[in-house]
């Protein structure tokens, strides 16, 4: 059902690659959550999506454990292939599928907002969506 | 189980992955495949991967881990059939230029 969202989402946005990029972050979001959120004790997650003419939001919400966003290994720089581990690509993942990520703590929840800002995406065309790296 | 075709070629063998995701779900039964090859030593393995339409994090540890084992054990890996979300994940995390990529299995076998 997400990827039906995120496939209509990227339809009427016009967005070209948008799709994949809101699955990926949706997945390594979500096994996140589990892995390390939930990890003791399962939970519910929920999941926002908000979407306008300028942006789309895909905000994750849980009541787990909470973990330290900023040492989660989330570096920027693309892995080498022989430091590649799981936890770190995924957050690596997140990053560059989307525009800006954040992390807040509040009160007994995790909130993950993961925003793409649609001027960054090329129109989608009749061509395929995927490889562009823009979008 | 992990859907899944085991074969040999020419000394190679060819890992088909029938699965459309290679995700967190999947990968703990790819990882059992994983073990049962590495113990086989330095072979030659082709990762077939065109029935994956998605793949996460976990997917790609376990392709980088089935490459880098190998390759210590004097064996190798080469991948082929990547597209679509793959794709783009691997073009992202720059493993289209550190693996050998190929676009289909009998590609990957030529020269091998």
């Amino acid at each position: 059902m997400v990827r039906a969202v995120c496939l209509r989402v990227e339809r009427d946005a016009g967005c070209a690659g948008l799709e994949w990029r809101l699955m990926s972050a949706y997945n390594e979001a979500f096994n996140n959550i589990v892995e390390h959120a939930y990890a003791v004790t399962p939970g519910e997650v929920e999941v926002v999506l908000l979407v306008d003419d300028e942006e789309v939001v895909l905000r994750m919400i849980d009541h787990g454990a909470g973990f330290d966003f900023d040492d989660a290994g989330a570096s920027d720089q693309v892995p080498a292939l022989d430091s590649l581990s799981e936890g770190g690509m995924g957050l690596f993942i997140i990053r560059n599928a989307m525009s800006s990520v954040t992390y807040e703590r509040r009160q007994d929840k995790n909130l993950l907002t993961m925003t793409k800002t649609l001027s960054e995406c090329a129109a989608v065309s009749s061509a395929t969506s995927h490889g562009d790296p823009r979008c | 189980m992990l859907k899944h075709e085991l074969t040999e070629q020419a000394g190679v063998v060819v890992l088909r992955v029938q699965e459309e995701n290679l995700d967190a779900l999947t990968v703990p039964e790819a990882r059992l495949l994983v073990e049962q090859l590495v113990e086989r030593g330095g072979i030659k393995v082709v990762f077939e991967m065109t029935a994956v339409k998605v793949i996460d994090s976990s997917g790609v540890a376990i392709i980088v881990s089935l490459f880098k084992r190998l390759r210590a054990l004097g064996g190798a890996v080469r991948v082929a059939g990547v597209s679509g979300q793959p794709k783009d994940i691997f073009a992202m995390l720059r493993l289209d230029q550190a693996l050998p990529i190929f676009p289909t299995a009998d590609e990957a076998l030529k020269g091998f």
